[in-house]
């Protein structure tokens, strides 16, 4: 196993290069974008013509946006007489340019207008008097802003995907790659959502399975591959409006944009977010045999966030109260019944299933009893803010962990971003951490081959 | 007249069926109890089968250590004349545990026998047998646990008592089985 002074290494030899490289290509991206701007500020244009006719037609809603564009235009050209951004350095921070500025005007003043626009309708029926005029325009102008804002905006998240992208596929394609030689990295890719399903890992099967992150190799003997994983119980809706393509196109965008570290539409159907690793097992077994966390709610993932903003936002995509350590329907299909081992200490932390009671103890053995706990131990020791959940499986002689995550394990989390490209050395770069995180992540992942002692191959399988 | 004894035959009838769930439930368990102690006599009928194999492998390496290899030979010919208790028996495949142990510890002395490819797959099996020995011991024990916390249990010992369920043994712990993890340490060094 690489340690942290070989990885220190490596960034001094070779990292800094590959860093030197990827700020050439954000510098590009940037370009880019600079370039597709100018198109689209006939849209922009419309909206704001709109509005000055609105603003005509009703005196409040006058009052109140030109108020917001002499601040937002105030503010634009206070800042516009700052140089040009032509560097790689200035991004992602605050909007400095008048066409940085324009989303956020647009869609602010897009929402201030929703938000007056039922006072007519409240003035109609207190008074009695309709104001058609001031009816029409407040909502069209609405809808104009709302609708056309999506083309700035569109180009600025585009933009801040791509270098995600490219940064996420050069740096940790890299790291990967030192800590083995026989690493692929797949960015896009994920677990095979059947390997996960038929694992039954979790109690409910993954109809919807959004992934990232795909590492496949070997480590020492043993096989393993990981992924990212987001794994939901509702399809994706059939509309009946959309042809297959359609359909699949939708599918890809929701994927993208997952990737790309935009929102993934979140709904109460989410049951797992984190890490899924799938390992060879070193005995040879039959049966299936599931340890799963006891008294398991999602809302114990919520509850330990340390982010009160961070917990708004994961609020809306789980319900508070699901238990997943319960045995549901295709347990019993499968004949899994809970069985009790020797171990107090585990039966606490975990519920067995097996269908196979002999073979649930040849995999547990005593000694796999201890490391599961002790993994239990380190997992929640090592992010310890989380209190990771994790499951296991042991099916078809691999080894399936699962493990709760709160947000992105393998993704240099906010500003680390500008962090990398902003470092002005090496040594500050080290200093800040950011590379070091993504190194004892990766590092914590490949030790679940040594946790469980999975390179000891005494027994018939090699 | 009619009312008092339907409500007496109704009570007689929920206290048959009760007491014949009782019933089954424990044969079920002593039921559980034979299909492990099954399992087991399958793996030692395994280890038994892999003895002589690993005796020839290792003869022609080995001449000093002939003593302990007579001792394995002769204690495996004897586990499986069949005419033992279940004492006895015990007693027989514990020693063969701790002879075994003995011969993979002197092992040690000779790396020839150890680099050999054939002896090395032989060692794996068994060691896959000796942990499926231990597992199949373990649920056993889980096995006579519940059926005797089963027949412990007031009504249930009452039942227990009348159709002469008695309470079982468990395997006890044998030490020299801790020392199994030292095989692999020294094929992997």
């Amino acid at each position: 196993m690489r340690t942290l002074e070989d990885f220190k290494q490596f960034y001094t030899n070779e990292l800094t290069q590959t860093i030197e490289e990827l700020r050439d290509e954000v510098a590009q991206i940037e370009a880019n974008a600079q370039e597709k701007k100018p198109d689209k500020i006939p849209f922009i244009l419309i909206g704001v013509i709109l509005y000055i006719a609105f603003q005509f037609s009703w005196i409040i809603g006058n009052s109140l946006i030109g108020l917001f564009i002499l601040y937002g235009v105030t503010k634009a050209s206070f800042s516009s007489s700052e140089p040009e951004i032509s560097n790689t350095k200035q991004q992602e921070g605050f909007p400095s340019t008048f066409f940085e500025l324009l989303p956020d005007l647009t869609l602010a003043s897009g929402f201030i207008t929703l938000v007056i626009s039922p006072i007519p309708l409240i003035y109609w029926f207190s008074t009695g008097v309709f104001l058609f005029q001031a009816f029409i325009w407040i909502f069209l102008g609405a809808f104009t802003l709302l609708f056309f804002n999506g083309v700035p905006l569109g180009i600025r998240q585009e933009k801040e995907a791509n270098i995600r992208k490219a940064i996420k596929h050069k740096l940790l394609g890299k790291i990967i790659s030192f800590l083995g030689d026989s690493f692929q990295f797949e960015p896009t890719d994920s677990i095979d959502k059947d390997k996960i399903n038929n694992s039954l890992t979790f109690p409910k099967k993954a109809k919807q399975l959004y992934g990232e992150d795909y590492v496949q190799g070997k480590v020492g003997n043993t096989d393993i591959e990981f992924s990212e994983i987001i794994a939901s119980k509702s399809p994706v809706k059939k509309t009946a409006t959309f042809s297959h393509n359609k359909r699949q196109e939708k599918l890809q965008q929701k994927v993208n944009n997952y990737i790309s570290g935009k929102k993934v539409a979140e709904n109460n159907s989410h049951f797992f977010r984190g890490l899924y690793f799938i390992a060879d097992f070193h005995k040879n077994f039959q049966g299936h045999t599931i340890v799963r966390p006891t008294n398991f709610t999602w809302s114990d993932v919520q509850k330990s966030k340390n982010s009160e903003k961070k917990q708004a936002s994961f609020k809306g995509s789980y319900k508070p109260d699901e238990r997943l350590d319960l045995p549901y329907e295709h347990d019993y299909q499968q004949e899994l019944k809970q069985t009790t081992l020797e171990d107090p200490e585990l039966e606490s932390l975990y519920n067995i299933y097996t269908n196979d009671p002999q073979q649930a103890r040849y995999i547990l053995s005593t000694s796999t009893m201890e490391r599961i706990k002790d993994f239990h131990n380190r997992t929640n020791d090592f992010h310890d803010q989380y209190k990771n959940k994790v499951f296991l499986a042991f099916y078809q002689s691999k080894m399936h962990i699962a493990i709760s995550y709160a947000e992105d394990l393998l993704d240099p989390k906010g500003a680390a971003y500008e962090h990398i490209m902003d470092a002005s050395s090496p040594e500050e770069l080290l200093e800040k951490e950011q590379l070091v995180n993504l190194f004892q992540d990766l590092q914590f992942i490949l030790g679940i081959v040594e946790d469980f002692n999975l390179n000891t191959r005494i027994w018939s399988k090699q | 007249m009619l009312t008092p004894l339907l409500i007496l035959l109704s009570i007689l009838i929920i206290t048959i069926g009760y007491l014949a769930t009782i019933y089954n439930r424990i044969v079920r368990r002593e039921n559980k109890i034979d299909d492990a102690s099954g399992s087991i006599q399958a793996n030692l009928k395994k280890r038994h089968d892999l003895i002589p194999n690993l005796i020839s492998s290792v003869k022609k390496y080995m001449d000093y250590e002939s003593e302990t290899l007579q001792q394995i030979v002769e204690l495996r010919n004897l586990a499986q004349s069949g005419d033992l208790s279940q004492e006895q028996q015990k007693q027989i495949e514990s020693q063969i545990t701790q002879t075994l142990d003995k011969l993979m510890v002197q092992v040690e002395d000779y790396p020839d026998l150890k680099a050999n490819e054939n002896f090395m797959q032989l060692q794996r099996s068994l060691n896959e047998v000796e942990e499926q020995l231990s597992a199949s011991r373990r649920f056993f024990n889980s096995a006579v646990k519940q059926y005797n916390d089963s027949i412990e249990t007031f009504p249930a010992n009452l039942i227990a008592s009348t159709f002469d369920f008695t309470s079982r043994d468990m395997f006890e712990a044998e030490v020299h089985e801790h020392k199994t993890p030292d095989v692999g340490e020294m094929l992997n060094s």
